[in-house]
């Protein structure tokens, strides 16, 4: 049984322009103590999806499922109530920037007792040793004497650990991670990345990690799914996609990126896409890589469907290989 | 013959505290040196509070340091109060949201420069936006555009495009592409090389991002807390890297690695 | 559809031209709005006085308190009724337009113009007369704003001129508070600091490039002000140290009709409505053309 299935999830925004798609048909499934990573660039949608999945989305998003099970359990058939509360007490989710999401006015400690309460902490001396606890478990050495300070005075390393820990409190059986350690720096990167792992095999925690950045996704998901302006473009296994991406927009993610050990000759060009991600309001007729893609031709008018292609799944008239092609003719 | 642009023991501190009867100052930039000749392009390199930013700020005339000389052509800069930074030395900045007067069109914009300079008339200052604008890969009826209703990428070739403008000998970028978008970053890149091979540019490139720093040059110097730690040919820090924290800092940068457990 | 041609960078991009001011202006219907009643309200100040039926100044003292024309006993002789002293209102309110538009319009550009340029040299003081002046005029806040210009009056006379330079000095600390405060902040910018290493000179960073950024905050403090000095030349008059007594001038008429309310209530809420929608006109203009120059939101 999964622990987390869904079936197109879709997520449209009520704005003056009309609907805007979001999130476009969105199909994932995690298994306890699995780890997957969601890779695109801002504005593909990943961190929207993430935030339907975790029921924070403003209430001027629509959000829709054909199928949303949480350990087998139908989230549609749920009263807002009932589901909200199954999800806080499952899913847990980490932002980006730890310092802006901490309330910089209170101290850690009050912040983390406030979280163990609303997750049936029991009393204030309870909360607090739990609280001592949880800070203990994320790597934050004298837990003391941080529980009394405000998050102004934590590195950014520290703050995430902070947000980790709070994340932990409801016991979740899966954490999402949009962009964990974007805002850090590289040698603080590594270590947030341990943490997670660690917490992952520890507490047989499903992680989900959405990032831009390959690098950290090769050793630690088993399967990545890559999003482009809302739509899953391509996912499979991770060391799959790393060395023969079939989608353009995942070589070209893959390529534009200089990676630190490779030896190119100086002056080397990039491999890039022209253009920029479009607009949600302004998406192009058929496939929306079309545009900037290299290998567009007559046929990309029409809206390629997701397809399944030795064992993974491909959004593309023309993958990058040869049998493909051949097949498609 | 002298380097075209050299700094020795850079020095900068600022003042922390307001009470005249404690004076604190905070050392940010502890001494540091290089040289760089027309077509090179030298990378800082270091974490947040490595002080690269300070040193992007002197190399530019923004900020005067406590200590220390910047050579151009063999002149002390420094010394010299009557220098022109804005025609040879000039800074592509970080964020391409902030770093435009978001109530001026790209025309009013490009032609600041030009008009401190005070060498052209109304219709040469006209022709050369549009060839700035078309050498940046952008369309010459953009100029009559403002800011905001551009791409970060976009804005971002305007950027490089007002740095141009004198036809500079530097350019310093302070993270020119850390805020774009991956496949955008590689657009922004190759069109920084284009334009060193074109136009013999000396960049000082300060990133974060090692893979981009061995792609993209020749020199570089790695920065911690202020302290310069290495400095040298790309090729030679990153393969024989001295000091302890430029070992750390390239490991880590080397992708991530799952941790081995006993 | 050939996509070979499509330029990535010419991607489906609207065609972005800034439309004129005044068209994004004359879409915002609060500000047009506001726009016909701060017209309509300068039109009557302009040919008040020939259009009234009465000297304003002029005694019907056999008609007293006589109520405006949709009150019972009302008629159209005095349209809007007459007050304490049986002058016809509708004459009052009229020549009143005059003095109170004008007067508070006059003491709020003058303010307003000294008050920038005052903020502007400030930002360029070094940093130590930059504090004191600063200083000087956190004083000058600090007290309230009718005592500080009741003072100035005790000072230098009373009198309707008098009293309008008080109220010019009590409102200029606030015009150089905000003018210096929005510049240091522009100036920290990245903007400015391009706009520095573009090798722009002081003057022409201020001008150039903080101007047009500080001139919504100046716009909304400009209508804010416009009420307070009305309000304060009201009060000045009612002490007996701005208009004398005879003289129609909107807030002196708000403030001797307040011991009436309960008999006569239109003598006050007629000059409180004309306030009212004078300050409201205002309000939205100023709102609408903070807006309308904003190139962001001129799409």
């Amino acid at each position: 049984m999964h622990l987390l299935h869904i079936e197109n999830l879709s997520v449209n925004f009520k704005t003056d322009h009309g609907l805007v798609t979001a999130v476009d048909k969105f199909k994932f499934k995690i298994d306890p103590g699995q780890v997957i990573g969601v890779i695109g660039e801002s504005g593909s949608g990943k961190s929207v999806m993430a935030l339907a999945i975790a029921d924070l989305l403003s209430p001027s998003a629509i959000a829709q499922a054909d199928l949303f099970t949480l350990e087998g359990q139908d989230l549609n058939r749920m009263s807002p109530f009932e589901r909200k509360r199954l999800i806080t007490d499952n899913i847990s989710i980490i932002f980006q920037d730890p310092t802006s999401s901490l309330n910089p006015a209170l101290t850690i400690g009050y912040q983390l007792d406030e979280t163990v309460r609303s997750h049936g902490g029991g009393n204030s001396r309870q909360c607090r040793d739990r609280s001592l606890e949880l800070l203990a478990s994320v790597g934050i050495q004298d837990a003391k004497r941080r529980y009394k300070e405000y998050p102004h005075q934590l590195s950014g390393g520290l703050n995430q650990r902070v947000m980790i820990a709070m994340a932990l409190a409801c016991k979740p059986k899966l954490l999402i991670a949009d962009e964990p350690t974007t805002s850090l720096d590289v040698t603080v990167q590594s270590q947030i990345l341990d943490l997670l792992m660690q917490l992952n095999q520890d507490l047989n925690m499903a992680l989900m990690l959405i990032t831009h950045d390959f690098s950290i996704l090769s050793e630690t998901s088993e399967k990545v799914h890559v999003m482009y302006s809302g739509q899953v473009v391509e996912s499979a296994k991770t060391y799959k996609l790393l060395t023969e991406p079939y989608h353009p927009y995942t070589k070209a993610l893959l390529d534009s990126v200089p990676h630190f050990g490779m030896h190119y000759k100086k002056g080397r060009r990039l491999y890039n896409l022209p253009g920029t991600t479009p607009p949600m309001r302004h998406l192009p007729v058929g496939c929306n890589l079309g545009p900037r893609c290299p290998y567009a031709s007559r046929q990309c008018v029409e809206m390629p469907q997701l397809k399944s292609l030795h064992g993974r799944q491909v959004r593309c008239h023309f993958p990058l290989i040869e049998e493909a092609k051949q097949e498609s003719k | 013959m002298a380097n075209l642009f050299k700094a020795n023991l850079l020095r900068k501190s600022y003042k922390v505290s307001n009470n005249p009867f404690k004076e604190r100052h905070l050392e940010v930039l502890k001494g540091a040196s290089f040289s760089i000749n027309p077509g090179q392009t030298l990378a800082v390199v270091g974490e947040s509070g490595s002080g690269k930013s300070t040193l992007a700020r002197l190399l530019v005339g923004a900020e005067k340091p406590d200590s220390g000389q910047l050579f151009f052509n063999g002149e002390n800069i420094l010394e010299d109060k009557k220098f022109p930074w804005y025609k040879e030395i000039r800074m592509v900045f970080q964020n391409p949201r902030t770093s435009f007067n978001p109530r001026a069109t790209i025309a009013q914009i490009l032609a600041e420069p030009l008009l401190n300079a005070k060498n052209d008339n109304r219709i040469q200052i006209q022709q050369k936006i549009r060839q700035a604008l078309e050498l940046v890969g952008l369309r010459s009826e953009y100029a009559e555009r403002y800011p905001h209703t551009f791409s970060g990428g976009q804005r971002q070739r305007i950027a490089i495009a007002r740095a141009l403008m004198l036809n500079p000998k530097v350019i310093v970028a302070d993270e020119p592409v850390s805020a774009l978008d991956v496949s955008v970053q590689a657009q922004i890149i190759n069109l920084l090389l284009d334009l060193q091979e074109e136009l013999q540019l000396a960049y000082v490139f300060i990133s974060h991002d090692l893979g981009l720093v061995q792609h993209f040059s020749d020199k570089v110097l790695v920065m911690h807390k202020g302290v310069q730690e290495e400095y040298g040919p790309v090729n030679q820090v990153f393969s024989q890297p001295q000091s302890p924290y430029t070992q750390k800092l390239l490991a880590a940068s080397a992708g991530y690695k799952k941790a081995v457990k006993d | 559809m050939n996509y070979a041609k499509v330029n990535g960078l010419s991607m489906r991009l609207k065609h972005f031209k800034a439309k004129p001011s005044w068209l994004m202006f004359s879409k915002n219907n609060g500000a047009l709005f506001g726009s016909i009643i701060l017209a309509a309200a300068v039109l009557l100040a302009i040919i008040g006085p020939w259009i009234a039926p009465f000297d304003p100044a002029q005694q019907f003292s056999s008609r007293s308190f006589h109520p405006p024309v949709w009150n019972q006993g009302g008629n159209f002789t005095h349209f809007l009724g007459t007050d304490d002293l049986g002058r016809d209102l509708l004459s009052r309110l009229l020549h009143g337009a005059r003095l109170s538009l004008f007067l508070a319009g006059f003491i709020v550009l003058i303010a307003a113009g000294t008050g920038v340029l005052i903020g502007a040299i400030a930002a360029l003081l070094p940093p130590l007369l930059r504090s004191i002046l600063m200083r000087i005029m956190d004083l000058l806040l600090s007290l309230p704003s009718l005592l500080l210009a009741i003072a100035v009056v005790a000072i230098i006379g009373p009198g309707l001129s008098n009293a309008v330079y008080a109220v010019i000095l009590v409102l200029i600390p606030q015009f150089v508070k905000l003018t210096q405060n929005s510049i240091s902040q522009e100036l920290c910018k990245d903007y400015c600091i391009a706009a520095k290493l573009d090798g722009a000179n002081s003057i022409r960073l201020l001008t150039k490039h903080v101007g047009p950024n500080i001139v919504p905050a100046v716009i909304v403090q400009l209508t804010f002000s416009f009420s307070t000095a009305l309000l304060d030349i009201a009060a000045l008059g009612f002490l007996g140290l701005g208009a004398q007594p005879p003289l129609a001038e909107w807030g002196t008429m708000l403030a001797e009709s307040r011991s009436y309310i309960q008999y006569a209530p239109w003598t006050m809420a007629l000059p409180g409505l004309a306030i009212f929608l004078t300050i409201l006109s205002i309000n939205l203009v100023g709102d609408g053309l903070r807006d309308a120059l904003d190139p962001q939101l001129n799409q």
